[in-house]
């Protein structure tokens, strides 16, 4: 029997990259939900933070929330017409970069750059970069590409919230 | 009081809720990279699993410098689409069974009282309709006739070798 996984196993002790790579999942998924839960109270205490489909999303999920009443909400602001399924695909977007992003934070130990090369890292890091790649490309697709400093700024604010409280490996 | 508690807690020891779901992050990866490898003999080899123009496809998506037809050539990007689709779905199924999801019998009752199983669920949903998409756009065919569930198939491989491990 042990024979037949001889094959399979790694060639070298993982012993060192277990301790180092270790995460709590539920910490991680806690903080998407606060990040992202974050990102929703600066929309709405700031309008000028995200303009259009942007917006909306944040204003969509926070209705989600419970936090406003969406249709009132968008109605005092004056809102152009709300297109449901796009909004959710890129409400689904932020929810993964979000979550992408701490697991990559989170594996990389908060070191900006470091291991970038290593196998067990490198998977996390392109997580990410697909995962930033949808949510750009759907906000092209929703606004065109005058967009892009509002998606900048969502992702900056999400960046910062990461290193606000990072979520590192244990150890 | 007692009969109040009844209504809201659950029937049965619920040991995810309450413990850290912790996971060895480069142990999956290692875990990801091995399925996947086992995925791509199947897509490559086994040229009637996916057929010979998207198993050439696919030859090509991973070894650019081999030589290809025109035809096979052109639908390289959609490859390339379906490979990364193929991790991220992989990636996403063993980080929900890390945080103590069960692909197969998940219920939404479930996922209800845990919300960290839920935002790795819904992760996992998503690469899993990703897939879908990027397997029809390979097979240029529509979601009501493809041929392959890939998905079916990945979930088989991984939760195998999981199992013999354990045993």
């Amino acid at each position: 029997m042990s024979a037949a996984f001889s094959g399979e196993g790694p060639q070298k002790s993982y012993t060192s990259q277990n301790t180092a790579t270790t995460v709590d999942l539920l910490t991680i998924s806690q903080r998407q939900r606060e990040i992202v839960d974050g990102l929703v109270d600066k929309a709405i205490k700031d309008p000028e933070y995200a303009k259009g489909p942007i917006h909306q999303v944040l204003m969509a999920i926070a209705e989600g929330l419970g936090k406003i009443k969406y249709d009132d909400y968008m109605h005092e602001a004056g809102s152009p017409e709300f297109d449901d399924v796009n909004t959710l695909a890129l409400k689904r977007d932020i929810e993964d970069y979000v979550l992408s992003s701490l697991l990559f934070k989170a594996v990389q130990n908060n070191e900006p750059g470091a291991n970038a090369r290593d196998k067990n890292i490198r998977p996390y890091l392109e997580l990410a970069q697909n995962a930033a790649i949808r949510l750009g490309d759907n906000v092209k697709e929703l606004a065109g590409d005058s967009f892009s400093p509002p998606l900048s700024a969502l992702m900056d604010y999400i960046e910062a919230e990461i290193q606000k409280e990072p979520t590192k490996a244990l150890t | 009081m007692k009969k109040a508690m009844s209504n809201t807690g659950p029937k049965v020891p619920y040991s995810v809720q309450h413990a850290p779901a912790t996971a060895d992050l480069a142990e999956i990866s290692r875990r990801e990279m091995e399925i996947t490898q086992r995925m791509i003999g199947r897509f490559v080899n086994d040229t009637k699993y996916l057929g010979e123009k998207a198993a050439a496809a696919i030859h090509l998506s991973l070894k650019p410098l081999i030589d290809a037809t025109p035809e096979i050539r052109e639908i390289k990007g959609n490859a390339d689409i379906f490979m990364d689709a193929v991790r991220d779905y992989i990636h996403n199924l063993l980080l929900l069974q890390a945080a103590g999801g069960d692909i197969f019998g998940m219920s939404f009752k479930t996922l209800d009282k845990n919300p960290a199983l839920l935002v790795f669920y819904q992760a996992f949903v998503r690469a899993g309709d990703r897939l879908y998409d990027a397997t029809n756009k390979l097979l240029d065919t529509n979601v009501a006739t493809c041929p392959v569930n890939i998905n079916r198939d990945i979930d088989e491989i991984a939760t195998a070798p999981a199992k013999s491990r354990a045993e």
